[in-house]
């Protein structure tokens, strides 16, 4: 025991003065320099569960900047890339720290409860956010408050509610069964499906609810109803794979569709999918990779060259948020220290992205854009995720429901059930 | 119909958890280790068989690969590392959460974070119809199954029939005498603990049939392998049985009919076991 106790000090007095030694070198770097570089803080996950997707976010991030000019006005976009483990109180932490250290403009952390977590914080600093998506109440009436924030992603639920009218009009789907992982970003994308499904005239068979903890998705996908027109999968991650794998082997394939939303066949995930399973299955999505745009071509060829693989909705998000970025800079003469004209500047950006054009909508300060519904295909031997129909222009609230029914929805879905 | 597929779905996963922690038990029998390491040692054998599978396209082999690779490095570790602090149970409990730590994060660095899942051959990635019913169930679970049964005998005989198996168990009861008899207890440490490491290993490239592989899953399998082995009983292999068996389908019979409750159907058997049999169903009460 006295051995270890040893140790253990040993350890702590190492790890203190790499912590001295790390502060004090940051306090240089803060102080003394007269070029005024444009702090811009990049909160993400860099190592734990989410670590592929924060690195999606900053190749993103950073390939945009390649592009769109790293430079505004002669002021260097210096952006410092902070890991938060893909945990809300760590995020809370590293958040707290980059806005001491003189953040000027935060491009919000990855998961939905981080960024619930950081929104109050930076809401009270004032400080301009661009958020990956606008998932929680918190975020909506914060911004609603101080106008400090928005995203230039999408609204939980958009996609949703155009999977909805697609599967009620396009496919006159009624009878739909719904499986949705159990916590808010669930909640809210199984809600906005249902309640704009339920007003068009179509009728929910079942909703299983699959804890985020599941590991096993067969005890799930054998309770999906043998007479159902098809099943509205809304999940997302390492639950897409499970589920469509699982969909497969039960045999439910080529027999009743699947559809979902962007995660379900996302690009980060298609190379590891096997394409018996996958083929065919529908999405609603504010990005997939076989966008036929100019913007999005040139992005693809970019992101492919310098990761091997074709880019998911991540690193979409991410390079938009650079363009965002860069295009308010400009506006302002790369000027971010007055931290309200500078949120403004970035909501009023109206930009052609890699998935169309993006404005913001000044209501629920997320983006009006196109929607697709993407099918997976094979390409050239490799599965890809291609638009079959595009719905243009649409409001954070979707075609079928007008605004205040949605507002109220979004609130209550974000917190709990359907 | 319903209640059948429910039944098999949550053998198939009885089937997985037995191959974790029978290994987990086994070393926690002989070696008073608990080895957090163990669902490391599950990610790992995912891992390599995933890549085994994807260089050289065979699925058994992969598994082959998989097993002896992770009982190999289970072989070095145990000779290496926790060889000199044995006895020591809090330096056992950090070293072995530290090597989680290594693990994964070396796993993280060549495999990335993305969920990947394990192809299955021909015949295997199809699903057969049962006899005599209209049931559609995927080969590769029962498979699973299958493989569960075949090692769970196999363990069973070596436990129980040989005289490698009679030293183990004797180990399990009195280390010391063990010792006294002028067998060599250092060798049967290392052997157990390899043979753990290889368990889990397979067990890992089996279930990345069925569950995704990626950060994570080490920590998901070690809960329900610490679960089980609690409940059937710490360092008994019946025990293990007998817990994947509870666990498996209790918890599958949660997801399925109490949805709700589908967190609570998997630690219930544990408070209800802690609390009236702290020893577990097939624990003994032995120091």
């Amino acid at each position: 025991m006295p051995r270890i106790e040893r140790r253990l000090r040993v350890g702590l007095a190492v790890t203190a003065a790499l912590v001295v030694a790390a502060t004090s070198a940051c306090a240089s770097k803060a102080g003394g320099s007269t070029s005024d570089p444009i702090k811009v803080a990049h909160p993400l996950p860099l190592t734990g569960v989410y670590a592929a997707n924060g690195k999606d976010l900053q190749s993103g991030f950073e390939i945009g900047l390649k592009e769109f000019g790293s430079e505004v006005n002669g002021r260097k976009i210096e952006v410092t890339f902070a890991d938060t483990q893909g945990d809300p109180a760590t995020a809370l932490t590293t958040v707290r720290k980059l806005i001491q250290d003189g953040a000027q403009v935060v491009q919000g952390p990855m998961a939905t409860n981080e960024i619930a977590a950081v929104a109050p914080l930076l809401a009270q600093n004032g400080i301009p956010v661009n958020d990956l998506g606008l998932c929680s109440a918190a975020q909506l009436d914060s911004w609603a408050k101080t106008g400090n924030g928005f995203t230039s992603g999408y609204s939980c639920d958009q996609t949703a509610l155009v999977a909805a009218e697609w599967a009620y009009n396009e496919m006159k789907w009624r009878h739909i069964t719904l499986p949705a992982l159990d916590y808010s970003w669930g909640w809210a994308t199984a809600g906005g499906f249902k309640s704009a499904f339920e007003k068009l005239g179509g009728k929910i068979d079942k909703e299983i609810w699959i804890p985020n903890t599941a590991a096993d998705l067969s005890s799930y996908v054998t309770q999906i109803p043998k007479d159902t027109d098809a099943v509205f999968a809304a999940v997302a991650g390492a639950f897409s794979v499970k589920f469509i794998n699982a969909y497969k082997s039960f045999g439910l394939t080529g027999k009743i569709p699947v559809f979902g939303v962007t995660p379900l066949i996302d690009g980060s995930i298609l190379p590891t999918m096997d394409p018996a399973a996958t083929e065919g299955v529908y999405a609603g999505a504010q990005y997939c990779d076989g966008i036929d745009t100019p913007e999005n071509k040139k992005f693809v060829e970019t992101y492919h060259a310098a990761n091997k693989r074709y880019p998911g909705y991540y690193a979409e998000a991410a390079y938009v948020r650079a363009q965002v970025l860069v295009s308010a800079l400009k506006a302002r003469n790369g000027d971010a220290s007055d931290h309200k004209a500078m949120a403004k500047a970035m909501k009023q950006v109206t930009i052609n992205a890699p998935r169309g054009p993006v404005s913001i909508s000044d209501k629920s300060f997320s983006p009006i854009q196109n929607i697709y519904i993407c099918q997976v295909k094979m390409v050239n031997g490799e599965l890809r995720s291609i638009p079959i129909k595009t719905y243009e222009k649409v409001p954070p609230q979707g075609n079928v429901l007008d605004y205040a029914t949605w507002e109220k929805n979004f609130k209550r879905y974000t917190q709990a059930r359907p | 119909m319903q209640l059948l597929v429910q039944t098999l779905n949550g053998l198939t996963l009885a089937g997985i958890m037995f191959l974790v922690s029978s290994g987990f038990t086994l070393v926690f029998g002989v070696m008073r280790v608990a080895n957090l390491a163990h669902g490391a040692f599950y990610l790992l054998g995912g891992y390599i068989a995933f890549s085994t599978v994807q260089v050289i396209g065979n699925f058994f082999l992969g598994v082959l690969v998989a097993a002896v690779t992770t009982a190999v490095l289970g072989l070095v570790l145990e000779r290496t590392l926790i060889n000199r602090i044995r006895g020591n149970v809090m330096a056992e409990v950090l070293l072995t959460l530290g090597l989680v730590f290594v693990i994964d994060d070396v796993a993280l660095a060549i495999w990335g974070g993305d969920p990947l899942s394990l192809k299955l051959p021909g015949l295997l990635a199809e699903s057969s119809t049962l006899p005599g019913s209209h049931l559609v169930y995927p080969n590769a679970r029962l498979l699973i199954l299958g493989v569960a049964v075949l090692v769970g005998l196999g363990l069973y005989y070596l436990l129980r029939r040989t005289r490698v198996g009679a030293i183990v168990r004797a180990g399990v009861d009195d280390r010391e005498m063990v010792g006294a008899m002028g067998i060599n207890v250092r060798l049967v440490f290392t052997a157990v603990f390899a043979l753990g490491a290889l368990l889990a290993g397979m067990g890992g490239a089996l279930g990345a049939t069925v569950l995704t592989l990626g950060p994570g899953s080490d920590a998901t399998i070690l809960t329900f392998a610490l679960v089980t082995v609690i409940v059937g009983g710490l360092g008994s292999f019946e025990g293990a049985v007998l817990g994947s068996l509870i666990v498996g389908l209790l918890s599958n019979y949660g997801e399925a009919y109490f949805p709700s409750l589908a967190h609570f159907a998997l630690f219930a058997p544990l408070v209800v076991v802690l609390l009236i049999r702290p020893q577990g169903v097939l624990g003994r009460t032995t120091a």
